[in-house]
């Protein structure tokens, strides 16, 4: 049985400040420098000059190596469909999202656009559709609760940011879905289908790590969709580092090279550090008795696996019956997450990052077991 | 000095040439014979986190950028960076649509802050300050004819895009606090312009791609003296895109480094070659358009405190006129020369913006097209 009693508690001293609050992936780290010299990138000086990658492609700033790369890695996990569809690069999923939003309003007859996520939602969806004002679209909140008539986008994310919990639409009246599918991988949850909406994001940080390469790909059926997210792209930074997309072709061909050999496959490391990790939280949340809860997830057969998985996501959705204001709490423990209450839930909820360093996921075990919550009498 | 060659061979192929983009490919050719020198290697657990540096207010800044660059302008003398935060950015372009946010922010009220610059400007300003259709400020166009009351933030470009003027404020309301400036010194390097003075403003955007011609690595900076609006700054670019691309700071951080380094070499100064190189390329130019409709400006010689002499002006971009009442753009186009549109840049339509930064082949093309629209008037008459 994994146990913390078994382990060594780490060296860190309790005002050391842990902070969980992002989700920086540094755990994948220990993989890839274990790798040592496979994925090495040498770019030489008069290389990746020119602003143009492929003037043929619609996403003229797209090298058409990552474009191969993406679509070998998709179709060895199973996990999205790629035929017929337009590939769009972004500066990390998020300067897509923005893209796609603009996108789909600027096609759109009626303005401004509805955006909606069901809570709890990833917190930065509602800084990303406010933060520059525009008339375009209007973060409109919770999506269970929409009844605003007119044109809308729901954001979909799945498994989802916060809860890792594996999501649909809710509100179902016609309206444009943009799907993020950043933890929709193995290591994360079962793949259970090839997804094959019309637009779905991925970001090169949440698979293997480097967040640091700002890379994310959009996956468009809809041609004046994937041309209004490149006329956005343009615009907004006249394209993507080239170098970054170099790098990302190098790391996603070798994660495709190595997914089927059990003693490489960096998709079977990340799981069992994922597993591994789960169970120590819900081991230290079982021990705290009623204090803390977590989210149960449903087994479920995955197909890249080919066998019965667990979901082990990338954030821990972890509550608290007793106490208001848990980010408080937590904080008070020098432990810093993000409050449920920016995800659109409650403060009785925080988001917890599972992908840091070894020793801050530790200790922060460690600090929830010194948590003792007076009970009311 | 350029040979017509007759008719019959003046077009050396068929194909259409495209110098409506200023894609900097003519530097190619040098950072070829640079070899190894700037080569970068990454391993795969490099540049991996978000953090560059979580103690910088610019938090996504890598370090030895932040260097690079500092020590670039401390060699060529162009821009003060003491007492100034760096902001990096995917390409200047990134970063002017985050000093427009920033400053508009900061100008709090309830009306859009006006955003102006003196005609001709950069066409992109247009697209940049409207695709979005923020509330938060409003393309009000040409600087010259602005009147308008209230907040106001002018965009000013020295030397200038399209037409390599030296350029200051046009709106001058010095008693004015509502009025801001944002001054884009892409072109302000020694192989454009002579470096007359270090300039000290406010907010001051320079682009990688047109210093060397690394235009793919979408790097860009800012040197911004007002903390809050730096940090509204990076604010915009963490909303954006949660930082910039590591790579290309790593990248840019070694060319830049070997740049200051041969700025004191005798035979591998970037910005020797560099001035060369346009110098080589305005005077065919100006051969060309000699004794025919066609314009050019002219440029005030001055002393370049970095060559230590008095030097001439040849800008990345060639802003040619016509004296006829014409459509250049599509005069031009018929002879499958593809260029920007002086309406585009708030001008009229005798003007068109030309990239003066192509491989070499494609601007001799062009050269021999344009050669052949003057015989062929010449010929009408």
């Amino acid at each position: 049985m994994v146990g913390f009693e078994n382990s060594k508690i780490s060296g860190c001293d309790s005002t050391t400040v842990i902070n969980l609050d992002q989700g920086n992936p540094t755990a994948f780290q220990e993989y890839w420098t274990k790798m040592k010299e496979r994925c090495l990138v040498v770019i030489p000086v008069w290389e990746l000059m020119s602003y143009f990658s492929d003037m043929s492609n619609v996403c003229w700033f797209l090298q058409q190596d990552l474009a191969e790369a993406i679509k070998a890695l998709h179709r060895e996990i199973g996990n999205a469909s790629t035929e017929e569809r337009y590939i769009v690069v972004g500066t990390g999923s998020s300067q897509l999202c923005q893209a796609a939003l603009f996108a789909l309003s600027s096609l759109s007859e009626a303005k401004p656009l509805s955006i909606v996520a069901a809570v709890p939602y990833y917190s930065t969806y509602e800084e990303q559709v406010s933060f520059v004002q525009s008339q375009l679209y209007k973060w409109e909140g919770e999506a269970r609760t929409f009844n605003k008539p007119g044109p809308y986008i729901e954001m979909v994310t799945s498994p989802n940011n916060p809860d890792g919990t594996i999501r649909e639409p809710v509100v179902n009246r016609g309206g444009k879905v943009i799907y993020d599918l950043a933890y929709y991988w193995p290591h994360y949850t079962p793949i259970t289908r090839r997804q094959d909406h019309d637009l779905m994001l991925f970001t090169f940080s949440k698979i293997a790590g480097h967040a640091g390469s700002r890379i994310g790909w959009a996956l468009v059926k809809d041609i004046e969709v994937a041309k209004k997210m490149v006329q956005y792209i343009t615009i907004n930074s006249i394209g993507v580092s080239k170098e970054s997309q170099i790098r990302a072709t190098a790391i996603l061909n070798e994660l495709t090279k190595t997914c089927r050999i059990k003693s490489e496959s960096f998709f079977e490391y990340a799981y069992e550090k994922m597993k591994s990790r789960w169970e120590r939280l819900r081991w230290v949340v079982d021990k705290t008795g009623d204090t803390f809860t977590l989210p149960n997830y449903p087994q479920a057969f995955c197909n890249f696996f080919g066998k019965n998985t667990s979901t082990f996501p990338a954030f821990a959705w972890l509550g608290c019956k007793e106490e208001n204001d848990l980010e408080s709490l937590l904080k008070e423990k020098n432990v810093l997450t993000r409050g449920g209450d920016q995800c659109g839930s409650d403060k009785k909820y925080v988001r917890v990052n599972m992908l840091g360093l070894d020793n801050d996921f530790e200790e922060f075990l460690h600090r929830l077991l010194t948590i003792r919550i007076p009970k009311l009498l | 000095m350029v040979r017509v060659e007759n008719t019959k061979n003046i077009a050396m192929s068929d194909s259409i040439v495209n110098l409506d983009h200023g894609d900097p490919t003519a530097y190619e050719e040098y950072w070829r014979k640079m070899g190894d020198r700037c080569t970068v290697t990454i391993r795969g657990c490099d540049l991996m986190s978000y953090f560059s540096d979580v103690n910088n207010l610019c938090w996504f800044l890598e370090p030895e950028l932040a260097e690079g660059i500092k020590e670039l302008h401390g060699a060529v003398g162009n821009a003060a960076t003491e007492d100034r935060y760096i902001v990096v950015g995917t390409g200047s372009t990134q970063l002017c649509q985050a000093a427009v946010h920033a400053l508009s922010l900061l100008a709090g009220g309830t009306e859009p802050v006006s955003i102006v610059a003196a005609a001709p400007y950069y066409s992109t300003y247009v697209e940049e300050t409207t695709y979005v259709r923020s509330g938060m400020y409003k393309w009000e166009g040409d600087a010259w004819r602005f009147d308008k009351k209230g907040p106001f933030i002018e965009l000013v470009t020295s030397p200038n895009n399209p037409d390599g003027t030296i350029r200051e404020t046009v709106v001058n309301r010095p008693d004015d606090d509502e009025a801001k400036v944002i001054h884009d010194f892409a072109y302000y390097w020694p192989h454009y312009t002579p470096i007359t003075r270090c300039q000290d403003h406010d907010i001051m955007l320079f682009t990688f791609s047109k210093i060397t011609g690394h235009a793919g690595s979408r790097i860009g900076w800012a040197l911004v003296k007002d903390k809050e609006v730096a940090k509204k700054m990076v604010e915009y670019i963490t909303v954006n895109s949660i930082g910039v691309s590591k790579e290309s700071q790593v990248r840019t951080a070694k060319i830049l480094k070997v740049l200051k380094e041969t700025c004191t070499s005798e035979t591998e100064n970037f910005f020797e070659y560099g001035r060369e190189m346009m110098k080589n390329r305005w005077e065919k130019l100006r051969e060309v358009v000699k004794e025919s409709d066609f314009t050019l400006p002219k440029y005030p010689e001055g002393y370049c405190n970095f060559f230590g002499k008095t030097l001439e002006s040849y800008p990345a971009f060639a802003w040619l006129g016509t004296k006829e009442e014409t459509d250049l753009v599509n005069d031009l186009r018929r002879q499958k020369v593809v260029c920007r549109a002086g309406e585009r840049c708030g001008s009229d339509k005798k003007h068109v913006r030309v990239s003066m930064l192509s491989r070499e082949d494609v601007f001799n093309v062009f050269l021999e097209r344009l050669a052949n629209m003057k015989l062929i008037k010449s010929i009408d008459l």
